[in-house]
């Protein structure tokens, strides 16, 4: 499974609501439909860091980086890369 | 004094039920932790907040001693009661949201001095700022643990900056723990500027500070 079709399952399956769980897009913004908030991000930054076995910088902990699944996958990737 | 005894018997009493003791100390000791200090610049347009809760339950207030000793509101944590008394007299704000009459999030805010003289609080020390004039510091947000995850605090700081504006006020300063995420991303979300960071070390009263040692701990802002 790619990187973004499991980071794709997790916000899914973890973040959220029943009612809401349509498949999710590439695009769709996270952050301002509230799907990741402070408390979301916690949890989804440890499951990147472990599932994907990186480090994610302070300061990448921005907005912008988990906007969507596109940006996230960015981000991780640019992890794995270095 | 007492008020003093009352929040430190609640904070015990909350930390004891909830199951970690560690939460009263971790506040009080500790060694080599990173603040980053903050600060907003009001001048920009801030959207009201209570268009964000229409509909809904919550709103926003500012705490006054007179309701507190009326008993008009009810906190869903107990010891947060004791130390609006307590910070209410000693002249601080309070900027609350409330669910009915029950206060489920709070933030405290040092403004100037009735006198003029400029904002006082231990925590400017610490974090190397000064307030100005027009200038205030805000500080020890806390959300309900029950009513978390809904975005209240990020809601709860807008209402804030709009208050201050209207105000007056031009600029508003903070900080978070470097290890306190939920904080840092708060911050970030509501576009803070981020200043040099500092490195604390703190014993119950006693407190030792320096620059946090940081290639580029020069000042950012995150923004779009």
């Amino acid at each position: 499974m790619n990187t973004c079709n499991t980071i794709r399952d997790f916000i899914t399956h973890e973040m959220l609501h029943d009612s809401l769980k349509t498949p999710l897009g590439d695009d769709d913004q996270l952050v301002d439909s509230g799907i990741i908030d402070s408390l979301g991000v916690m949890n989804l930054l440890s499951f990147l860091e472990e599932k994907f076995s990186i480090q994610i910088p302070d300061d990448d902990l921005i907005p912008e980086n988990f906007a969507s699944l596109s940006t996230i996958t960015a981000l991780v990737e640019r992890q794995m890369a270095r | 004094m007492l008020e003093n005894i009352m929040v430190i018997y609640h904070q015990i009493r909350e930390a004891w039920t909830g199951g970690s003791l560690r939460d009263i100390f971790r506040p009080r000791v500790f060694r080599q932790r990173v603040a980053t200090p903050v600060e907003m610049d009001l001048s920009g347009t801030i959207p009201h907040p209570a268009d964000f809760l229409q509909g809904s339950d919550y709103r926003f207030v500012e705490l006054k001693m007179d309701e507190l000793r009326a008993g008009k509101w009810s906190f869903a944590v107990s010891s947060r009661r004791f130390k609006v008394h307590r910070n209410l007299k000693k002249g601080l704000r309070n900027f609350a949201l409330v669910k009915d009459s029950t206060v489920v999030g709070d933030v405290w805010c040092a403004s100037p001095h009735k006198d003029g003289n400029p904002v006082t609080h231990p925590d400017l020390k610490m974090l190397g700022i000064s307030c100005g004039e027009k200038e205030v510091y805000a500080f020890d947000m806390l959300i309900d643990p029950i009513y978390r995850g809904k975005n209240f605090a990020v809601l709860l700081q807008r209402f804030l900056h709009f208050t201050l504006k209207m105000e007056g006020f031009r600029k508003v300063y903070g900080f978070y723990w470097d290890d306190n995420l939920p904080a840092l991303w708060m911050h970030r979300m509501l576009k803070y500027k981020e200043l040099p960071k500092r490195r604390v070390s703190r014993f119950f009263f006693l407190k030792s500070m320096e620059n946090a040692i940081k290639p580029d701990s020069s000042i950012k802002v995150f923004d779009s």
